[in-house]
């Protein structure tokens, strides 16, 4: 029988990992809800972001917040010019065209990478820190920090969704273009920006995990199952559903890689795919039109 | 030069195995199968095991089908009565638990290090008439299931599924079970998939969970949607071209290209990913189209 003080850091693991689930999942969720499908190569996106935050560290000699700035930059040109030239075009096609499509464009994104900086991890080589203790578990500040950024940016994307007027626009999209577009809102305008901030958030939670563990070709692709998983378990287009889903998956794949075996992450992730789809397939906070 | 040619036929065959499977269930049904790999991993330890654990090889083969068909009828019905995008990720991800069980069950599976001494078919046999009598046998069956398959396109449930395919609210309008078809597809298909996998183990003898990745079953995704999904011919052409190209970028090397095997190997796949997002684009329906109404069909 496992301690509580072990049950407790492997929560707190778990809600570190699951701050950076949501942010993947989030972009997921919202182009799925928009563009009705699933984009593979969103989780590449988030391999791009660490790498080149990696460029900016060694080339340009910057700080870490001013490289994952750029880093940042980078995903979000490399995303939207993913949905410009590729998919925009094939927006009148079935989704099925669409899926096969963005593993097409998740190839080219993974293995560009492979090939200009090779399969070995390499890591930020970020200064070591003294982790800071809460009663009897050990939280590093870097996780600290990772679950306070998560925390403001689902606060702000809350903020616009809710009270502003492109948040407005977007859920008018969301829930009827032809309606939207009909009552005279630029569709084109606002999917732009949607893709362009959903790949954004994809390089963010790409240089965090990429900060919390090591960086290989294949560290956005490990979070693709994950990911979907947080999308489907909050409910398709839901930020606060995403948020919380992405927090319980954290969890439970800490408490499967801490209890059970830590290759079994994924097995666990799919048990709670398998279970949500079973009881409840439109998720936390999702209608069931949208799983149809 | 002739064992090279048969080594490389043997592989290629088995591919196409691959590719029939992947060709019922996206050709003609539509289905998203991003975890046909699993199945072909099942079929190859569920043969590779039971042939080591003493059982004809014929019998472990017939096996390796039903386990590999088994296991797709759970996956159909969690996933075919939702979105097309939920059987596409879902289906990765279980194809990569499926490898962590074989890298982890090692009391079943021995582990990463692999299931070595896998009975070869036709082991008795002198060694070049072994690998000739397994080429023509292999050959054999893709001839068996390629005909079957044909046949299988021509009836009422061939016709159902291409109906699915390009209609479902139609099919369904009809009376049609679509969800049924759907799983019904999937489960013939990765059964197929089982026979393919039974075939590799004992070609090679040897079996471990890194022959098992997602890059097996998007190689033969590229032979699909190259070839022209939805006619079987246009998917033989579609694997003999991937072998072409895989067996041909190792020589690459030979025309100056001072590259090393991983970036070789990553230069591969940003070709498929290219030719993909290309195919897509510009050419949905493959090279040798199925016929029907153009471009608008699922590829």
């Amino acid at each position: 029988m496992p301690s509580f003080t072990s049950i407790l850091q492997t929560v707190a693991d778990g809600i570190s990992g699951g701050a950076v689930l949501a942010l993947l999942a989030v972009g997921l969720s919202v182009i799925f809800r928009l563009s009705k499908f699933v984009n593979v190569a969103h989780v590449d996106l988030a391999t791009v972001g660490a790498y080149a935050t990696l460029l900016a560290l060694g080339s340009l000699a910057l700080n870490f917040s001013a490289a994952a700035l750029i880093g940042v930059a980078v995903v979000a040109i490399v995303g939207y010019l993913c949905y410009r030239l590729v998919y925009r075009r094939l927006r009148s096609e079935r989704s099925i065209t669409l899926i096969i499509t963005s593993i097409g464009v998740a190839f080219v994104l993974r293995y560009l990478v492979t090939f200009i900086w090779g399969s070995n991890q390499l890591s930020f080589d970020l200064p070591l820190m003294r982790a800071v203790r809460f009663g009897d578990i050990r939280i590093s500040p870097y996780d600290l920090a990772i679950l306070g950024v998560s925390i403001a940016i689902f606060a702000v994307l809350q903020v616009v969704m809710r009270f502003t007027s492109f948040g407005r626009s977007v859920r008018a999209v969301a829930d009827n273009p032809q309606l939207a577009r009909v009552a005279g809102l630029n569709t084109e305008a606002i999917l732009a920006r949607v893709w362009l901030a959903a790949s954004a958030l994809a390089g963010v939670a790409g240089i965090l995990l990429a900060a919390k563990t090591v960086i290989t070709p294949y560290l956005g692709w490990h979070m693709l199952l994950p990911a979907f998983a947080a999308m489907i378990f909050g409910g398709v287009g839901s930020i606060g559903g995403t948020f919380a889903a992405a927090m319980i998956i954290g969890i439970v794949s800490e408490f499967a890689a801490t209890y059970w075996l830590p290759t079994y992450r994924l097995a666990a992730i799919f048990g709670v795919i398998v279970v949500v789809l079973l009881v409840r397939p439109q998720g936390l906070f999702g209608t069931k039109a949208v799983a149809k | 030069m002739t064992a090279y040619i048969i080594a490389i036929g043997t592989i290629g065959l088995i591919y196409v195995l691959l590719a029939l499977s992947l060709n019922l269930q996206w050709g003609q049904t539509g289905l998203i199968n991003f975890g046909l790999v699993a199945f072909f991993g099942i079929g190859a330890y569920v043969s590779g095991l039971l042939a080591v654990g003493g059982w004809p090889i014929p019998l472990a083969m017939l096996a390796a089908v039903l386990a590999a068909a088994a296991a797709a009828w759970p996956l159909g019905r969690l996933t075919l009565s939702l979105k097309e995008d939920y059987l596409a990720v879902i289906a990765v991800g279980f194809s990569e638990v499926v490898r962590s069980v074989f890298e982890n069950e090692a009391w079943l599976t021995r582990g990463p290090s692999g299931l070595p001494g896998v009975p070869r078919l036709y082991g008795n046999a002198p060694d070049g008439l072994r690998d000739m009598l397994l080429f023509m046998t292999l050959l054999l069956a893709v001839i068996v299931v390629f005909a079957l398959l044909e046949r299988l396109i021509r009836s009422p449930f061939g016709r159902t599924l291409r109906g699915i395919r390009d209609n479902e609210v139609a099919a369904a309008a009809l009376g049609k079970n679509v969800v049924s078809f759907k799983t019904r597809s999937l489960v013939l298909g990765s059964g197929i998939a089982g026979l393919a996998g039974a075939f590799y183990a004992h070609y090679l003898t040897f079996i471990s969970p890194e022959q098992f990745t997602p890059d097996v079953t998007f190689n033969v995704w590229i032979a699909v949607i190259i070839g022209g999904s939805g006619r079987n011919l246009g998917v033989v052409l579609g694997t003999f071209i991937l072998i072409l190209f895989l067996e041909g970028s190792r020589f690459l090397n030979d025309l100056g290209l001072a590259l090393d095997g991983s970036q070789l190997g990553a230069l591969r796949f940003i070709v498929v990913g290219v030719a993909l997002v290309l195919c897509m684009l510009y050419r949905p329906a493959g090279l040798l189209p199925a016929g029907g109404k153009g471009k608008n069909r699922p590829c």
